[in-house]
């Protein structure tokens, strides 16, 4: 993939049907690429890359040939799509939609 | 008489207490659990010795009696023993008394600080970043358990938040503690900062990263080109899109009112419809102005629909040549799920039937490519060399034969080479064949291994004949024509439905000459011929699951579903299709269950079949049975009454399934 396929995939991703926003940030929680504001993509960054860490450790622990491969999370807003990955990490936001 | 008991009983207890004074004396010892209220006494003051007089006294009283006068003589009796007792105590008691002040004084200073603690919970968050780090490397002792907690406390904003979390988290004393400490004294507050330099020490590096990347933004380009990334990237973005595909349907779980109306969703087809509409799947970029060329679907992933597409004349600066992977179970998704490209254009591809990840296309030029799925290029891992050995002829088909473990790609061009391959080395063909019929060279069209077949062939030619071969033996390549088409034949299938009877040498042809034939390996002349289409006819294909099944497309947007069991005259069903479109490919679901349909927009369209089309019957194997006896009868009686064409119009054997035109 080219850096404009990189690209047209993200802009596809963003203007999916209620999608907030998108953030990839590195497995030491900094964020590499996002389109939310500075303050909110360092927020998530940190909070969601914790969780992920700890749900992973979770899986890792229940059963250690086990690994977390994605997760999401459903609020009453919005659902938040992780798939975490060895060194990287995409977040996805989705607002819920009522069709 | 009682107070004659009591006053027995009073001498026995002043006795007692005689006893207990002179074993005091006796036993230096035995004193201090009984009287450390009255050791201690005498000592603090000189002046308790009449304390311990009434003490007895007291004890008596104790009792419920006042005898003072008895007891006041016997008191003084006693009081000399007991101040003699006293004085003797008075030795003792300093090495007790020492000890016993050492516990009482430790006791009562430990209890306030703790009080103090509980209280500042509140002010201890607004103190913020320079003392909530001086708590924090206390509390990253519980947290170095897990390593990867240690390099998110960077950044402030991060630390703050960070450990508010904490606080919830860890346990409630240990923190408490600490914090109490650090508000209480100074010289802990120093202790921790230094252990807070230390801990900044530590995560120097996670820190000056976090420096690094939000200042330069040449680091996260580099980071965005590097081929980990793209790896990362094009696994997630897959599965995110997906997810974001299925997100809208899989809230309806949480809004309906009755959950019991969400596995109805599978929409069943009415009895009345044969087919149904499904999707169409289309890409703006890779699709439009494209003709497809070949569908394939795979066996390892039935999901999974393989299209090839022609060239766009409109975009230069496009790849000729690409091929695309369409995922039909993720309903929503409409991109494709891997876009492969490659140098000149594509006209058959085809799954490898025993490697879930190979796909192999062959192009206009005569090269053949495969395409790997597990990597992340999208042009070719490897190409056959354009050279006389191999096709320098569009390769017009593809078909991997054989089982797991002796597999071969068979290829055929339009010069009339064969060509067989090992899909691991595809420099060179393992053999190569010409194909030639009495001396004239074969411009095959189309090629089919019926069934699991390795060795014997059929072939469609531009011609319009078909031919049938073997790879090996005594009589290798072309033996036997089937003449009877005016047209380059465009499709050809061959009967593959396991069931009671074996009607595997039957097959179908399609040709630009209006009309599509049913042939008998064993006849040279067509079987049937169904001339219902009014142009040319592009693809013809049996149906997997069903004998008497097979779907026909034409070049003005008509597809017909034909059952010879229900009319061998007449197609089943007929639909034409809206706008301007020309089929071009039309091809089954594996399963039988679905029909794909190519057009020359770059559009793959997809209908459900009834299932009645999709579960045969035993009957059906029957009635194919007595249909085909049928046509040969016909064919038999055209021959009697030497009629040129192959459709009869006698009156011999008017049964209920082919009538007389």
């Amino acid at each position: 993939m080219t850096q404009a396929e990189v690209d047209d995939t993200l802009k596809r991703i963003q203007e999916h049907k209620g999608v907030q926003g998108y953030l990839i940030i590195n497995n030491d929680g900094i964020p590499i690429r996002s389109n939310l504001d500075a303050s909110l993509t360092q927020q998530y960054a940190a909070l969601i890359k914790s969780l992920s860490d700890k749900a992973r450790s979770t899986i890792r622990e229940i059963d250690p040939t086990n690994e977390l491969v994605f997760f999401r999370m459903r609020t009453k807003k919005h659902e938040i799509l992780v798939a975490p990955e060895k060194e990287y990490t995409m977040i996805v936001l989705q607002a819920t939609d009522v069709q | 008489m009682s107070a004659e008991q009591r006053r027995a009983e009073l001498d026995a207890k002043r006795a007692k207490l005689e006893k207990m004074r002179q074993d005091k004396l006796t036993k230096p010892s035995a004193t201090t659990p009984m009287t450390p209220n009255v050791s201690s006494m005498p000592v603090v003051t000189s002046s308790t010795t009449p304390r311990e007089d009434t003490d007895p006294d007291t004890i008596l009283k104790e009792v419920g009696i006042h005898q003072t006068t008895s007891l006041s003589t016997s008191s003084p009796s006693i009081s000399p023993a007991t101040t003699s007792s006293s004085s003797q105590q008075k030795r003792r008691p300093p090495t007790n008394i020492a000890l016993q002040i050492c516990q009482q004084t430790s006791a009562t200073v430990s209890v306030p600080p703790k009080e103090l603690v509980t209280y500042s919970k509140e002010v201890q968050t607004i103190e913020s970043g320079e003392k909530d780090p001086t708590a924090s490397p206390i509390q990253h002792d519980h947290l170095q358990w897990d390593d990867e907690f240690q390099p998110s406390t960077s950044g402030e904003h991060n630390r703050l938040v960070y450990v508010s979390d904490d606080d919830t988290m860890s346990l409630d004393e240990n923190t408490k503690g600490s914090i109490g400490m650090t508000l209480a004294s100074t010289t802990e507050l120093k202790r921790t900062r230094s252990l807070k330099q230390q801990h900044k020490q530590s995560s120097l590096q996670g820190q000056t990263s976090l420096m690094k990347q939000e200042l330069t933004s040449d680091e996260r380009e580099q980071i965005l080109k590097s081929d980990h990334f793209q790896d990362f990237f094009s696994r997630t973005s897959r599965l995110i899109e997906r997810s974001l595909w299925e997100s809208p349907q899989a809230f309806d779980i949480f809004k309906d009112y009755s959950g019991r109306d969400l596995d109805g969703q599978k929409e069943t087809m009415d009895v009345g419809e044969i087919i149904k509409f499904d999707r169409e799947f289309f890409d703006e970029r890779w699709t439009r102005h494209r003709i497809v060329t070949c569908i394939d679907t795979s066996t390892y992933h039935p999901e999974l629909v393989l299209a090839s597409y022609s060239q766009n004349d409109e975009s230069t600066h496009e790849s000729d040549g690409v091929v695309l992977i369409w995922n039909t179970k993720f309903k929503s998704k409409p991109t494709p799920e891997y876009i492969f490209n490659c140098q000149s254009w594509v006209t058959s591809c085809v799954f490898s039937k025993f490697h879930p990840n190979i796909l192999l296309g062959g192009t206009y030029s005569g090269q053949i490519v495969v395409w790997d799925t597990r990597t992340n290029k999208r042009t070719p891992v490897q190409r056959t060399a354009l050279s006389a050995s191999s096709h320098t002829h569009p390769v017009y088909c593809l078909q991997v034969i054989g089982t797991q473990n002796a597999n071969n790609l068979i290829s055929i061009s339009n010069e009339g080479k064969m060509c067989s391959w090992n899909i691991e080395m595809m420099t060179q063909p393992q053999e190569s064949m010409d194909l030639a019929y009495r001396t004239k060279p074969v411009a095959a069209t189309r090629m089919v291994f019926p069934g699991v077949e390795v060795n014997n062939f059929i072939i469609g030619s531009e011609e319009g004949q078909a031919y049938s071969g073997s790879r090996h033996g005594n009589k290798a390549g072309i033996q036997e024509s089937y003449e009877g088409h005016f047209g380059p034949i465009t499709g050809l299938s061959c009967h593959n439905v396991n069931g009671s009877t074996d009607f595997s040498s039957l097959f179908l042809t399609s040709s630009f000459d209006w009309s599509v034939k049913l042939w008998s390996l064993k006849e040279s002349k067509p079987l049937n011929s169904f001339e219902v289409n009014s142009d040319y006819v592009t693809d013809v294909r049996w149906s997997p699951v069903h004998p008497s099944v097979f779907l026909t497309c034409d070049i003005t947007g008509r597809f017909d579903i034909w059952n010879l069991n229900h009319d061998s005259e007449l197609p089943l069903l007929s639909t034409t299709l809206d706008g301007n479109v020309a089929l071009n490919k039309c091809s089954w679901a594996h399963n039988g269950q679905q029909i794909i349909l190519g057009d020359d927009q770059g559009k793959l369209r997809l209908y459900g079949v009834n299932e009645f089309l999709t579960s045969p019957k035993q009957d059906d194997f029957n009635k194919l049975s007595n249909t085909l006896q049928e046509f040969k009868r016909n064919t038999l009686d055209a021959f009697d009454d030497n009629h040129p064409t192959s459709v009869t119009t006698t009156t011999a054997g008017s049964t209920s399934v082919s009538h007389n035109s």
